[in-house]
């Protein structure tokens, strides 16, 4: 089951959009968690930003079975550390083939980009996507595309290209 | 501690190393066992793949074969990141050559070697979706660098992965849009990543095959070569423009004179970078004597007429039989034109097989076909009847 926890305030109607497309794209039960809060040990002051890694493993877990795929929703900017490429956009972060993920909004919802809702819903999905296994991918259309593509905003709807699809249909099947 | 005998690229290899096993991601090194394999005993490299605890067993002597090799340094990694930010790469379109390089290449299992095939797959994808086994190729790829990159840096895999998009897919604000860089000298990087690492992964250059490197200089050159041919041959229309009787003194050899300012444009711009294009330079200077060789390789193809040898077997004329003994000729024709030289010698056999033909010619008289081919033809009737059948029903 893929639960929803959410850290910041998000009207029904998006969550019912992320809850939908969600279990559109992995065919796997979706419903949401609770709600609860940003840890405050993970808010980096330098950057003015959460750390990814440290909300992950601060953050409640509201896990209800061992193989939930928890997926937290908020509107802060997040920071991760910096690699040789230096600083760059940052969507949310995923521990890579594990359990927990995190999306934000922070970025979206600027003047002729892709929608607050919209854009959370495939946020989501790629940071999901990451936790079943999935990579980046170079398919215009298919939601693992990296965020900062100009694919991603182009292509409102959530979807996954043939081959994360069958990829990540059998990561489920095989858990 | 350290495991006796068994070393990687001239270091020992320690129990709880992590090495990097070609198409198979990190492992780390558990020690050494002795198996008892059909009655031989073999001492086994015993390694757990970190992404599922799988054990592999690697026997002492494959070791360097195989291409295991320790885990990237991180001035590796910084090369492997100038390498896949650079923007020159143009997709090998042939699909046959480029499978085979791609395949070669994650075989070898070097860190340059798959982001050779993840920057390729990568540029092509850019053009036309990918067939499912090169996008296979191209996921692997890619886990394999998210893996050791992750490793090499003590970085999430998520955050490996983001910089490898950094690189390959610069966001907007990033200034690193330019639509093309100067070539990258391919040779200079792995030059440059295998004395960075050499202390940890001694000799891993090898591992990556000189072989390749000689292939990515080839291609280098000939995209070189590309260019500057068609800068070349817009030249040469100038030339022509400016100078008509050039032009008419030599139209046949237009590509020969393209070719000879490719030697003088490229001397041209060696001087103006440093490092990189004085790399390029020694490989421009090889072209000029390739376009003098050219001349005389049409002279060689020329002097082993190996072709009139076939028109002696021109026997094929007695093809009153038609179509029958024509395609027969060929495949004998095959044998003997590397003997070819002696003609009139071969003359005594040259009969011998004609005989055969000869047999075909009295079997025309009857009914052609029927004859030469005794028990294949069978199979070729056949083929016939219906034909007729067609021809009757239509």
């Amino acid at each position: 089951v893929i639960r929803i926890v959410t850290l910041a305030e998000f009207d029904e109607e998006t969550l019912a959009l992320v809850v939908k497309k969600l279990h559109n794209a992995y065919g796997v039960g979706t419903e949401v968690g609770r709600k609860t809060t940003m840890p405050s040990e993970a808010y980096d002051p330098a950057a003015d930003a959460y750390d990814a890694q440290k909300t992950l493993t601060e953050a409640e877990d509201v896990r209800s079975f061992g193989d939930d795929k928890i997926i937290f929703l908020t509107d802060r900017p997040l920071s991760l550390p910096i690699g040789p490429m230096g600083p760059g956009p940052i969507d949310g972060f995923a521990d890579f083939g594990g359990l927990k993920a995190i999306a934000t909004t922070a970025g979206l919802g600027k003047a002729g980009s892709i929608s607050i809702a919209d854009g959370l819903a495939k946020r989501a999905t790629q940071q999901v996507g990451h936790l079943f296994g999935l990579h980046h991918c170079y398919d215009q259309r298919c939601s693992m595309l990296p965020g900062w593509a100009d694919g991603f905003a182009g292509n409102p709807d959530v979807m996954l290209c043939p081959f994360c699809r069958e990829k990540s249909e059998q990561r489920i099947m095989r858990a | 501690m350290e495991v006796t005998g068994i070393t990687i690229g001239g270091a020992p290899v320690s129990v709880g190393d992590r090495v990097v096993y070609p198409n198979g991601g990190i492992c780390k090194v558990k020690g050494i066992e002795t198996k008892q394999i059909a009655g031989a005993a073999y001492t086994m490299l015993m390694l757990t793949r970190e992404e599922d605890n799988a054990t592999v067993m690697v026997p002492e002597s494959k070791v360097g074969s195989i291409g295991l090799r320790k885990v990237a340094t991180a001035d590796a990694i910084v090369v492997l990141f100038q390498f896949l930010s650079h923007s020159s790469t143009d997709p090998e379109l042939d699909w046959k050559i480029r499978h085979r390089e791609n395949f070669d290449l994650m075989s070898a299992g070097g860190l340059l070697d798959t982001a050779q095939v993840l920057k390729g797959l990568h540029a092509l994808a850019q053009i036309r979706p990918l067939p499912q086994k090169e996008r296979e190729m191209y996921d692997s790829a890619r886990h394999q660098l998210v893996g050791e990159i992750a490793a090499a840096l003590n970085l999430p895999p998520a955050v490996a992965e983001n910089n490898i998009d950094y690189a390959l897919t610069p966001p907007p604000g990033s200034g690193r849009t330019a639509p093309k860089d100067a070539p990258l000298d391919m040779k200079a990087l792995r030059r440059s990543a295998v004395g960075k690492r050499s202390t940890t992964l001694g000799d891993l250059g090898d591992v990556e095959g000189e072989g390749e490197d000689i292939g990515l200089e080839g291609e280098d050159e000939e995209k070189e070569e590309e260019e500057k041919e068609e800068g070349a041959v817009e030249g040469g229309e100038e030339e022509e423009e400016g100078a008509p009787p050039k032009a008419a003194a030599k139209p046949a050899p237009k590509p020969k004179a393209p070719k000879k300012p490719k030697a003088e444009d490229k001397v041209v711009p060696a001087p103006a970078a440093a490092p990189v294009k004085a790399v390029v330079a020694p490989v421009a200077s090889p072209p000029p004597p390739k376009a003098e060789e050219p001349a005389p390789p049409p002279k060689v193809v020329a002097a082993p007429p190996p072709p009139p040898p076939t028109k002696v077997v021109e026997p094929p004329p007695p093809a009153k039989g038609v179509a029958a003994p024509a395609p027969k000729a060929p495949e004998p024709v095959k044998a003997p034109p590397a003997k070819a030289a002696p003609e009139k010698a071969t003359t005594k056999a040259a009969p011998e097989k004609a005989k055969p033909a000869a047999k075909a010619k009295p079997a025309p008289k009857p009914k052609a076909a029927s004859k030469p081919a005794p028990a294949k033809k069978i199979k070729t009737a056949p083929k016939a009847k219906p034909a007729a059948k067609k021809g009757g029903r239509s």
